[in-house]
């Protein structure tokens, strides 16, 4: 009879209670269980290298080059350990005699997106240089061969650049450029050196370059039939409980409580997830990093079929630093070294609000792996602005000359751009004046993304 | 060792670990302060102006979640079937089930709620079937048929098929609590409340929503004031 009595009195408090702590958001504290940390995601954009020559090597896939922290060889480790050596002091110095420094042999790495320094030492629990706090964000740090005693940091933010000075050479950065083949590579004009009077910019673009990047099919993240099992990683124990709407497009939506947390699951194989519920944890930039990739990694895309998932890296981010704190990341995806590209913008949208995530957004295709078939000459990047001027003049309303188009570029890189079912080896062009940049054949220069 | 003696001592302990079990049990299962609390709320809402012309419902079980397919059919099936029915004469209600058999659509959660006679018009009845799941009927969802000069002419629905029900059970919250969240939401309005049930209902949502072909409906207090106007309040416990 105890028995029995004590199976209805579990029985009954088991079927019947819940509450909004049942929620499993698929965190976890195994860190094995892990495959994307802030180390993998917070590396340059790019990285320059100067040959002395007034030409440059730009190193687009960076992870080669930049290194682990875990590696005590790598470019990673060695700014860290620069910036931890004795008898450090730091001096702001002036834009010419930045550019200066670097007109030597020299390797930089840039960073596109806000990233603050102060931040990065708390999160690395190392003491930094004295003066060191004037560095607010890290937007390029580097050597030049000119002075490997000196670490030459730019902070965008504030339109300032720094030296910082330690009694002694950089090891890693001595051994680099004595022991670095600056002649292997494609090499980058500025743009004002490839077109003369009329363009002043700074912009590097590659003469000449040969690629082995073909099309690639690409397959979208989502398989309806394990809906369910990828909403349930987002809502937990609560799953049984939550709306699910489904739409006759084969949008299906999942809403707890009365819309405090949505999910939407889209036809495009797109995921987008809102909460209301924000935290109060004060977490700093990378604090708040590390929750949005414990959260990007806890819900990835369930698919059948072969294919391989991009990496990411970071690619833009907003902070608010009002209350608690407020962090909107968003990443890119790279396949092989090399970005991919989205005609909406980036692909991976992660809002950290009080140490939760409040909002994420993320297209994460599956992709052919890379077929081997050799390199071919690309049409070159000045050729592909000459053939498309008046195409982006059309594009920002204008009637412009080449050259008055050219002064107006932001960026020209080159990647995937995600066309449907296929990737496409693409120039991508950044305009100033144009919200969106505009793609262009990486061998035929034939434009994309005009629907 | 004094074998006696022990299983004495067990004996008493086993019966008083029961006799706190069943304490407990009844305990939780009693309503006795939440009478309370509904007697508080019955005098509050007496103090807002709120009449209350229908008993307050005592119970109000813990009940599953469903998840249905909107009921599509093809106009012209309907049609089509209606031309083969027989003409009805009084037995409407009995056409209409039939009708509805055909279709596939009549199933047990299909539930004859009246027939509506009408003269000089369109139609000269009009028999309707609520949709009730798991003993409760889901709100705004019905189907009628309409007849004239005995023949179906036309249906119109809006129903929730092919019902799912979730696996575990959710509490709900008493019908007092809901009466006071609902003046707690218009607060100063003068209501006459003349029923309220549970049912299950979609709610409402300010999302904006394409074509939905399914949707998940809660345990919900339905809550109908004199104008005739039903108010819902959700009777989840999240």
């Amino acid at each position: 009879m105890t028995i029995l009595l004590l199976y209805v009195f579990w029985a009954d408090l088991e079927l019947t209670r819940f509450s909004l702590s049942d929620i499993d958001l698929g965190f976890s504290d195994d860190d094995e269980e892990r495959t994307v940390f802030v180390e993998d995601v917070a590396v340059p954009s790019y990285v320059i290298i100067g040959t002395g020559q007034g030409d440059y090597i730009v190193k687009s896939d960076v992870k080669p080059l930049y290194g682990s922290i875990e590696d005590p060889g790598s470019f990673v480790s060695s700014l860290l350990a620069f910036e931890q050596s004795d008898e450090l002091f730091v001096e702001e110095i002036s834009e010419e005699q930045y550019k200066e420094a670097y007109t030597y042999r020299s390797v930089r790495a840039v960073f596109d997106y806000l990233l603050p320094l102060g931040d990065y030492f708390k999160y690395k629990n190392v003491v930094g240089a004295a003066g060191v706090e004037e560095i607010k964000n890290l937007s390029e740090i580097g050597f030049s061969a000119a002075a490997t005693d000196s670490l030459l940091v730019k902070d965008a933010s504030q339109n300032k650049y720094f030296r910082v000075v330690s009694g002694a050479k950089s090891e890693w950065a001595e051994s680099f450029f004595s022991g670095t083949d600056f002649d292997s590579e494609a090499v980058y004009y500025p743009i004002s050196a490839l077109l003369g009077e009329g363009v002043d910019l700074d912009l590097l673009l590659p003469m000449s370059m040969e690629s082995d990047m073909t099309e690639r099919d690409i397959y979208a993240g989502r398989d309806t039939e394990a809906d369910a099992m990828q909403a349930k990683s987002f809502f937990g124990n609560t799953f049984d409980f939550v709306r699910k709407i489904e739409e006759s497009g084969g949008k299906v939506i999942y809403m707890y409580g009365y819309g405090e947390t949505v999910l939407i699951l889209n036809e495009d194989g797109s995921v987008e997830y809102k909460s209301e519920a924000a935290g109060t944890q004060s977490v700093n930039y990378f604090e708040a990093l590390d929750i949005a990739l414990q959260f990007f990694d806890s819900h990835q895309p369930i698919v059948t079929g072969g294919g391989i998932e991009p990496g990411v890296k970071l690619e833009k981010v907003k902070t608010d630093n009002a209350g608690h704190g407020k962090y909107r990341f968003e990443l890119g995806l790279e396949t092989d070294g090399e970005d991919i590209f989205f005609k909406e913008g980036n692909p991976v949208i992660i809002e950290v609000s009080g140490g939760v995530v409040t909002y994420y957004y993320a297209e994460r295709p599956i992709i052919e792996p890379k077929q081997d078939a050799g390199t071919n000459e690309v049409f070159s990047a000045l050729n592909t602005i000459a053939a498309n001027y008046q195409n982006i003049a059309a594009a920002l309303g204008e009637d412009l000359s080449m050259e008055a188009v050219a002064q107006r570029l932001t960026s020209v890189k080159y990647g995937y751009y995600a066309d449907g079912d296929r990737l496409v080896p693409v120039w991508q062009i950044g305009v100033k004046g144009l919200a969106k940049p505009l793609y262009f054949d990486l061998y035929t220069s034939e434009q994309y993304g005009l629907d | 060792m004094d074998w006696t003696k022990a299983k004495t001592i067990l004996i008493i302990a086993l019966i008083a670990t029961n006799v706190f079990l069943i304490y407990s049990l009844l305990d939780r299962h009693s309503d006795r302060g939440e009478m309370t609390n509904e007697e508080v709320i019955l005098q509050l809402m007496e103090q807002r102006n709120i009449e209350l012309e229908v008993d307050i419902p005592r119970l109000h079980p813990s009940l599953r979640i469903i998840q249905g397919e909107y009921l599509s059919v093809d106009r012209e099936e309907i049609a089509a079937l209606a031309q083969g029915m027989p003409t009805a004469t009084s037995d409407y209600e009995g056409v209409a089930e039939d009708f509805l058999e055909y279709l596939g659509i009549l199933d047990d959660e299909t539930v004859y709620e009246e027939t509506e006679l009408f003269e000089d018009g369109d139609i000269d009845a009009s028999v309707r079937f609520k949709n009730e799941v798991e003993g409760l009927q889901i709100a705004e969802n019905y189907i009628e048929v309409y007849f004239k000069d005995g023949r179906i002419t036309d249906m119109n629905y809006h129903w929730l098929d092919d019902v799912e029900v979730s696996p575990r059970k959710i509490e709900t919250m008493s019908a007092a609590v809901a009466l006071m969240s609902l003046v707690n939401q218009q607060p100063g309005a003068k209501m006459t409340i003349t029923g309220i049930e549970l049912v299950y209902w979609v709610p409402d949502t300010d999302m904006e929503l394409g074509e939905t072909v399914s949707d998940t409906a809660f345990p919900t207090w339905e809550i109908t004031l004199s104008s005739g106007e039903k108010k819902y309040v959700g009777a989840v416990q999240i």
